[in-house]
């Protein structure tokens, strides 16, 4: 009995995320008229790599067992709802979670090994402008941006993705060692060339995100509020500007200001959404139920509207909850690094997650202008899961070096206080 | 290090907040429009629905059906073709032409999307097919075939009769009309446009309906306009235009009631420019004008008042309901059962019961206020006004012998042309708790209310009272 009682939480939690997979995977498998070889696979394969990663991870290096059951929640509703609607997509998605899994192992390593960033991150900037340019130079359109390469074997792939985490090494770097403007300057320089490349492939959601996580990086490293706010005010310039210059900006407004004008037209994107967000009325229409198809995009910017419709609007609060909680994590874990790049480092993902998602989600359900980005963990897009797995990497190797740190302490103090009485 | 985990937190603080308001956001727009994002002709869930679900009846307060579908999956309207086209817009069609009757507005009742699992499962057990569930509306539909039978023919116009106490809706007819039968014929002559529904669509200036409003702000802000004598003398200058009157009468003194009673313009004019637009806006947002209506039953355009162009002129008009005051019949025939109903107005209701395939009722929110337009001593006051009006003035054509009837009568133009007639209104009530009728009749480019629209109300309000409501 007393066994039972002293039970870890997480284990709870996780096996309720094992089962609600492998539920939801099953009933997908078993849904007339014949049995799904392939969901079944999926079934016994997603539970597994949740219950390795969350259960298995820790006995190799301190680890946030929490943060990572959240994130591995997301990451399952995300497969479940691709897999109903377009299996391949679900197919693909779930390989690069499992990928990712790789990825942020190697984050992991990576943050505790890694001593110098210097060197590193005097590469990184080049390397990230060199990337972040070659969209421009041998990408194609695709709705209305620049923003993907095709690459032999990988497929599409998207560069801004990739230096979204260079550019977090980056930035906590430089802005570590602070005080002085002049020694940021390498820095700055290469947001700028960053922001510069995002322009030109005409990505302006994801130029808004780099843009957003840099200016907060700035301040909380610097505490100059005269030069956030004269970054803020640049900003919503640069916004007035981009709502003259770039005819798709007016529209957008125009759509978030009154969609149903032009509900077959302009509007139709974001009429169908908050449709399909009223027809799952509270608990949803059902797994694989309603026309979540209708919606343009359901699949990537618009997979919100697509749970709330077949998981109800509770369910979609709830995934909300999740993010929250996993914001709450990453922030928590920054509050309590030891040193700044660490502090930073941890505090810049997790803005950055929380600012993109809340972008996207408000956009969706039309409390601001939609901004073209992906959603993370949910949206399907190989590049876009595999940053945000990476990311989370990032956040749990510096949430071990605490652990490693304040253990040393410990030690430290330990043999401080068996040597002092003598 | 202090510092920087200062900031941080700082900002982790508005990061949370942004999740707080999305939630908040979230939670209300999803109470408020969830419904209307749900039904709306563009939504093709309804559709595919269709092939699963066989989708419920729709019947009057009587019982009397309206809607049905039979065991083929088709759609059949009321036999009789004059109570099919009374209530045509009432009930709308399913595939959308007109905007928000029953049959789209209502559709998640109707397609079954308010069936729970445990009556999913009971449905499956008993073998049966799917079935949406049944609504019983609060309208007569004798009453509006009636009103139908008896408007002028060849006019356009709308009219509704209401219960004052609970908002319950006994007839909503809107002229032109259509048949659901032939609803193709209707769509390609587009002319007179009979698939809006004017009642509840279309917007109207009020003319000296909205006298009504003048008043309760009169009587708020002006302490002793009761004792005073106002002289009329047949016109009023303003700064770029002339007040006159109907026929080019000249009323000489009066009191406020004379006033009211005989729809003076130079008096409630004058009574404008003293109020202002600030008094004025304040009054008129009391009786929900430029409101966002967001009525649980049906959908209802915003009246509007605007107060933007702040001229003289703009001001002087807008007292007697010209210029650019706009309102619906509905929120008209609300504005009067306000006054009936101790200044309180209710929500305007459609739906009197819901009734799922195995006879469950689903939960409605009974009467409801919707806000107060009036206090209790103005609304007696405006209630004595308005009988007098009926009794010994413009509003004579309106008398029931027997009753009580209350009302003010509008000629309101449209466009700024003497040789096309005015929009005839009548609204009133008759003042009886047993019988709380509350009518809006409007009669478009036919006349003046006096002549047109009071003795319509007269019979239609007869024939309500006969009909035992």
């Amino acid at each position: 009995m007393a066994r039972a009682r002293k039970k870890n939480p997480i284990r709870l939690l996780v096996s309720a995320i094992v089962l609600f997979e492998a539920g939801a995977l099953l009933l997908i498998a078993f849904k007339p008229p014949s049995v799904n070889l392939e969901a079944l696979i999926l079934a016994a394969a997603l539970p597994l790599l949740c219950w390795i990663s969350t259960m298995l991870l820790p006995k190799l290096f301190p680890f946030d067992q929490l943060l990572m059951a959240l994130t591995n929640f997301l990451c399952g509703v995300s497969i479940i709802i691709l897999y109903s609607m377009l299996p391949e997509a679900g197919l693909r998605q779930a390989q690069f979670y499992a990928l990712g899994l790789g990825t942020m192992t190697v984050a992991i390593v990576m943050v505790r090994l890694i001593r110098g960033w210097r060197v590193l991150s005097w590469l990184m900037m080049p390397a990230g402008i060199a990337l972040l340019a070659l969209p421009v130079a041998v990408g194609s359109w695709i709705n209305g941006a620049k923003a993907w390469v095709s690459l032999p074997w990988i497929g599409m792939f998207q560069p801004s993705e990739v230096v979204k985490l260079a550019m977090l090494l980056v930035l906590s770097w430089f802005f570590s060692a602070r005080r002085s403007l002049r020694r940021m300057m390498p820095a700055v320089v290469f947001i700028v060339g960053c922001l510069g490349m995002l322009l030109l492939q005409r990505d302006l959601g994801t130029a808004l995100m780099y843009y957003l996580t840099a200016l907060v990086l700035y301040f909380v490293s610097t505490s100059n509020v005269l030069l956030t706010l004269v970054g803020l005010g640049g900003g919503a310039v640069a916004a007035v500007a981009g709502y003259m210059m770039f005819a798709h900006v007016k529209v957008r407004v125009a759509i978030w200001r009154n969609p149903w004008a032009d509900a077959l037209g302009k509007g139709y994107q974001i009429i169908q959404a908050l449709m399909a967000i009223g027809s799952g009325g509270l608990f949803g229409l059902g797994l694989g139920l309603g026309l979540p198809r209708t919606i343009p995009a359901y699949h990537t910017d618009f997979i919100f509207a697509v749970i709330c419709e077949q998981f109800g609007i509770v369910f979609g609060l709830c995934v909300i909850l999740v993010y929250i909680a996993l914001l709450v994590r990453g922030f928590s874990i920054a509050l309590r690094a030891r040193q700044s790049f660490y502090a930073l480092l941890a505090f810049g993902c997790t803005a950055m997650l929380g600012i993109q998602t809340f972008v996207i989600i408000a956009g969706v359900i039309k409390m601001i202008p939609l901004t073209g980005i992906t959603m993370p963990f949910m949206s399907s897009g190989g590049t876009s899961l595999l940053s945000c797995m990476t990311l989370i990497g990032l956040l749990q190797g510096v949430n071990s070096r605490i652990k490693v740190d304040s253990e040393q302490d410990w030690a430290i103090a330990e043999a401080s206080e068996e040597v002092e009485p003598t | 290090m202090k510092e920087l985990r200062r900031n941080m937190s700082l900002i982790a603080a508005i990061v949370m907040g942004l999740f707080i308001a999305f939630f908040a956001y979230f939670s209300y727009s999803v109470y408020f429009y969830g419904g209307r994002w749900f039904a709306n002709p563009y939504n093709p869930r309804l559709n595919s629905q269709k092939q699963a679900v066989r989708e419920g009846s729709v019947v009057d307060r009587e019982g009397a059906v309206l809607a049905y579908t039979d065991e083929e999956g088709r759609r059949h309207y009321a036999e009789d073709t004059a109570t099919r086209r009374a209530v045509s817009h009432v009930i709308g069609d399913s595939i959308g032409n007109v905007a928000n009757g029953v049959e789209t507005f209502h559709a998640q009742y109707l397609l079954g999307f308010k069936t729970n699992i445990v009556e999913r499962l009971l449905q499956v057990f008993q073998g049966g097919e799917r079935r949406g569930d049944d609504i019983r509306l609060t309208l007569n539909a004798r009453l509006n075939t009636y009103i139908s039978n008896n408007f002028p023919s060849g006019q356009s116009g709308a009219v509704v009769i209401m219960n004052y106490r609970t908002g319950d809706l006994y007839a909503m007819v809107s002229k032109p009309d259509f048949d659901p039968n032939t609803i193709e014929e209707a769509k390609e002559g587009q002319d007179a446009s009979p698939l809006i529904n004017r009642a509840t669509q279309g917007l109207y200036p009020p003319g000296s309906t909205f006298k009504i409003i003048t008043l309760a702000a009169a009587l708020d802000s002006l302490p002793d306009v009761r004792s005073r004598t106002f002289f009329c003398s047949g016109k009023l200058e303003v700064k770029h235009s002339v007040v006159t009157e109907a026929g080019n009468n000249v009323h000489g003194n009066m009191t406020l009631q004379e006033a009211f009673a005989k729809s003076c313009n130079v008096t409630f004019a004058q009574l404008t420019r003293e109020l202002g637009y600030d008094h004025m806006s304040r009054e008129t947002g009391k009786f929900g004008l430029g409101d966002n209506f967001l009525f649980r039953d049906l959908v209802v355009y915003n009246s509007e008042y605007p107060t933007d162009n702040r001229s003289d002129d703009d001001l002087a008009w807008s007292g007697l309901g010209q210029g650019r005051v706009l309102v619906t019949p509905l929120h008209m025939a609300m504005i009067a059962a306000a006054v009936a109903n101790d200044g309180v107005m209710m929500e305007p209701r459609l739906l009197m019961r819901v009734t799922g395939p195995q006879g469950q009722r689903r939960l409605l929110t009974g009467a409801k206020e919707y806000r107060t337009a009036l206090t209790p001593e103005n609304a007696s006051a405006i209630r004595a006004d308005m009988i007098a009006t009926v009794a010994s003035g413009t509003g004579g054509g309106a008398r029931i012998s027997g009753y009580t009837v209350a009302g003010k009568t509008g000629s309101a133009e449209a466009v700024n042309d003497k040789t096309i007639q005015p929009h005839a209104w009548f609204v009133g009530f008759i003042d009886d708790p047993k019988h709380p009728l509350a009518i809006a009749v409007l009669v478009e480019r036919s006349g003046s209310g006096g002549q047109v629209a009071a003795p319509l109300a007269k019979k239609f309000l007869t024939k309500a009272l006969e009909l035992g409501l």
